[in-house]
């Protein structure tokens, strides 16, 4: 049916792209892990990094696209921190009855509210943002373009900087504590508020760049980030909640689920649509028989 | 029967008097139509606080289950013989036994872990139903057939009246009912619920299938009345929409919340030159409720000029 | 009022490496007034959740009035006559007291909504929390919540009551009113079993005391003799003398 160049074609291209898929289900975990949040806008924020990297390079123009994805960091950076310290303190306080839904809940409003003010401003029709760099890389049987490369590459620079910051900075050690019990750091003299601001504005931002990376390949539209914000529920889930190394190992796991289970079906326009699905198989499997995950607590 | 208070019964009278006049007072097939819609989203919207707002489950499966319901039906009319109005009932049924499945499995789940299986479970239909489109004509949608062999719609009207007169009254009694307080002692805590002697297991259920027989009428409805039935319907957006509504109105209160879907429906139609302008007023509107008043508008407002909670 | 059995067999309860519950039997007859005490940690409340159903036991037995109980669901065990009350008391925060009161008596069928909460008021009545009756438990102070815990698993009506520190966190005059309604409900015909630090209210209270540590049972007999036993006191000093230890260091 398919030859093994096929196999080994897909599965370097769902390595590759699961790269970016990791570098997104990691901001959405330490958001999870920080706050205890579940965060329903992180496809928005996905999507506004590509769009803040196109407005940069490509309406103001003459910069760098690498710049453009710097630009969709900071931008939301700046929204992830506005957006919990105007909605999300009552939270952190313990003001609320149900935590749980009133985030779901703020998060869902802010997904729509972000999703439509795009589709507002730019319009329904896709864009392009410039490659940064044209050509590809052959390997044997193997092609793989230059601007996926240089996407995963850095993917992995920015997770790579993440857990470097978190095992060893003072605002990562900050951040764990107030993770695995926010009382109790705070009584050690952490402000939990503080930390969780940050904590979400990281999420935010690593979204962000993973929008603003794939949006040469991929292109952007307002409700781009759907699917991947349910693709991230299903890796941090599979990873195991709260887990970073989970959301990575899940992310690469995804990738190549998704490249490769199209072989396994032969009509070809089914078995694309059907991507979605398997991903999808594997979230009911594990929340029904492993909800922790793979390296999540035991519930 | 517990008696019926007097202001509360003004209200109820009022509301069902005032729905029956409209088509004598409202010409113009457009808003007739907004009308219809608009009752169609209070349903929605008291479905979804039916489950969440008193039981507690926040499930996003609601929107599926009309799909299920509208699709069964219009196939059955579409592939076999079978009377009109036992496509109908078949299509509820339908829902309903898939929310019986789908309630059992969501036994084990809580929060945010409800949301995202019933947000898979619902992804997961639409996928199919869009992907099998030998069968289901995929996202271009599937014919069906009207109700009624006119192009007015006025019928329409008072037939999605009567649903959610009918529906509201059914929802109603059985919140009022030990069900409702059994219900309400799920959400807030089903532990002890349990440790109390409530069969949570049974009321869970309950629960799940009677929203989801009523998402099956809502459902059969929207296909024959819209006379076409897409996958995209089913998409997050719509239950978010649901949700939005019933939050709005405040989801703790069955009647609040129809009216926050009834009344947000006509303002997002009457907005319609805004285009996307309107969703982004509603996503903020939603953020604003639910950061600032965290009951909703409407049933504070409800209690206050009822008296009481429900 | 039938004769109340509760016999509890090797009950063993373990999180993983954590022995909470490690091999305890009891032996329940008749409308006993029991106190269970021990140290910080022993496994008390951990006990009462596997009892009532709340966790699944890891393993033994428990037998309830002739009928093997330990794999039913709480909401059975309750049914069948086994009430509990919680440390940190767990109200239904947005529903009224009157709401709150009523929900065990309506899931054991024991009347209709208006019987069921004249039944309400007659607790409300007896507990003096009468004119909090329309209030949102989450509105009550943290006593008159406690009082409400109690209001709740008496309307269950059953033969056997766990109160998980009833007097905790209460102020003496409530705690003595507590006290006077455990004893009131004991004349009744219900056996009690009634976790506290509080050794006084104990001692006082309970004809039979039963001390666990690290999980076991270490005594299980009538006040004096419990006060006096050498095991007992070096589990309490053993507490007393790790804290003077750490304290120290």
């Amino acid at each position: 049916m398919y030859g093994l160049d096929y196999f080994f074609m897909q599965g370097a291209n769902g390595l590759v792209i699961g790269c970016l898929y990791a570098l997104m289900a990691l901001g959405l975990t330490l958001i999870f892990s920080v706050l205890k949040v579940v965060n329903f806008a992180h496809g928005e924020f996905y999507m506004i990094g590509g769009y803040m990297s196109y407005f940069l390079v490509t309406l103001v123009g003459g910069v760098n696209p690498f710049l453009g994805v710097l630009f969709g960091m900071v931008v939301l950076l700046v929204i992830g921190s506005t957006f919990d310290y105007l909605f999300l303190r009552p939270m952190h306080r313990g003001e609320v009855d149900r935590p749980g839904e009133y985030a779901i809940l703020l998060t869902f409003g802010l997904s729509f509210f972000l999703q439509n003010l795009v589709l507002a401003v730019a319009g329904p029709f896709p864009h392009r943002t410039p490659s940064f760099m044209e050509g590809g890389v052959r390997i044997g049987a193997i092609s793989i373009s230059a601007d996926r490369l240089i996407a995963a590459g850095l993917a992995l620079a920015l997770m790579l900087a993440l857990l470097t910051f978190i095992k060893l900075s003072w605002t990562g050690m900050a951040m764990r504590a107030v993770s695995q019990d926010q009382d109790a750091a705070s009584v050690a003299g952490i402000n939990p508020l503080r930390m969780s601001n940050i904590a979400f504005a990281i999420g935010a931002a690593l979204a962000g760049a993973s929008g603003a990376l794939i949006a040469p390949i991929f292109g952007i539209v307002p409700d781009v980030g759907v699917l991947p914000s349910i693709r991230s529920f299903i890796i941090v889930v599979l990873g195991g909640m709260g887990s970073i190394k989970g959301a990575i190992l899940g992310g690469i796991i995804i990738g190549l689920v998704e490249s490769m289970g199209a072989a396994f079906i032969p009509d070809m326009s089914r078995a694309l649509a059907y991507r979605q699905l398997y991903g999808l198989m594997i979230f009911v499997i594990v929340l029904l028989f492993r909800p922790r995950g793979l390296f999540g607590e035991a519930q | 029967m517990k008696h019926i208070g007097l202001r509360k019964g003004i209200l109820f009278v009022g509301l069902i008097l005032g729905g029956a006049l409209v088509p004598v007072f409202v010409e113009s097939s457009y808003w007739l139509h907004v009308f219809t819609m608009a009752y169609f989203y209070g349903l929605m919207a008291a479905t979804w606080s039916f489950l969440d707002g008193y039981a507690g489950q926040f499930s996003f499966a609601n929107i599926a289950l009309l799909l299920i319901a509208g699709y069964t039906s219009a196939l059955l009319a579409k592939h076999t013989g079978l009377p009109f109005l036992l496509n109908l009932i078949i299509g509820i049924i339908a829902s309903g036994v898939i929310g019986l499945f789908i309630g059992y499995l969501c036994l084990r789940f809580k929060g945010a872990y409800l949301a995202l299986f019933t947000i898979a479970f619902s992804e997961g239909i639409r996928i199919i139903i869009n992907t099998e489109h030998q069968v289901t004509r995929g996202p271009a949608g599937l014919h069906a057939d009207a109700f009624f062999d006119t192009t007015s719609k006025v019928p329409y009207y008072y037939l999605i009246f009567i649903i959610l007169v009918i529906s509201i009254f059914i929802m109603y009694r059985i919140l009022r009912s030990k069900w409702g307080l059994f219900f309400m002692a799920i959400r807030e805590d089903d532990e002890v619920a349990s440790a109390l002697g409530v069969n949570i297991v049974r009321y869970k259920i309950i629960a799940f299938v009677v929203t989801s027989i009523f998402c099956g009428v809502a459902g059969v409805f929207y296909t024959h009345f819209n006379q076409m039935l897409t996958p995209n319907f089913g998409e997050i957006a719509t239950m978010g929409l649901v949700i939005g509504m019933a939050i709005i109105g405040g989801v703790e209160n069955l009647i609040a919340a129809m009216l926050g879907g009834i009344l947000l429906e006509f303002g997002l139609e009457s907005l319609r030159e805004l285009g996307a302008w309107r969703m982004v007023a509603f996503g903020g509107l939603l953020m604003i409720v639910v950061r600032f008043a965290r009951n909703g508008l409407l049933a504070p407002l409800y209690r206050k000029l009822i008296g009481e909670e429900l | 009022m039938a004769d109340i059995e509760l016999k509890i067999e090797g009950l063993k309860k373990h999180f993983g490496g954590v022995r909470a519950v490690d091999g305890i039997s009891v032996h329940v007859q008749g409308n006993e007034l029991i106190g269970l005490i021990g140290p910080n940690g022993s496994g008390k409340t951990t006990t009462i959740d596997t009892i009532n159903g709340l966790f699944k036991q890891t393993a033994g037995k428990i037998t309830f009035q002739g009928e093997r109980i330990e794999n039913m669901p709480s909401y059975e065990r309750a049914r069948r006559g086994l009430g509990r009350t919680f440390q940190v008391t767990r109200v239904f925060q947005r529903m009224s007291v009157t709401q709150n009161l009523m929900v065990p008596a309506l899931a054991l069928s024991r009347g209709s909504q208006s019987e069921v909460e004249k039944q309400a008021h007659e607790v409300m009545a007896f507990l003096t929390i009468e004119r909090l009756a329309d209030e949102n438990a989450q509105n009550l102070s943290g006593g008159q919540q406690k009082l409400l815990e109690l209001g709740r698993v008496l309307m269950l009506d059953p033969d056997v009551i766990f109160l998980d520190e009833p007097f905790a966190g209460v102020h003496p005059e409530l705690s003595k009113q507590i006290h006077k309604y455990i004893r009131e409900v004991h004349q009744d015909g219900k056996a009690f079993i009634i976790v506290s630090h509080d050794m006084d209210t104990i001692f006082g209270l309970c004809e039979r005391v039963i001390v666990m540590n690290e999980g076991k049972k270490i005594a299980d007999g009538d006040p004096e003799a419990v006060r006096t036993d050498e095991a007992v006191i070096d589990a309490y000093l053993g507490e007393a003398s790790e804290k003077a230890q750490l304290e120290g260091a």
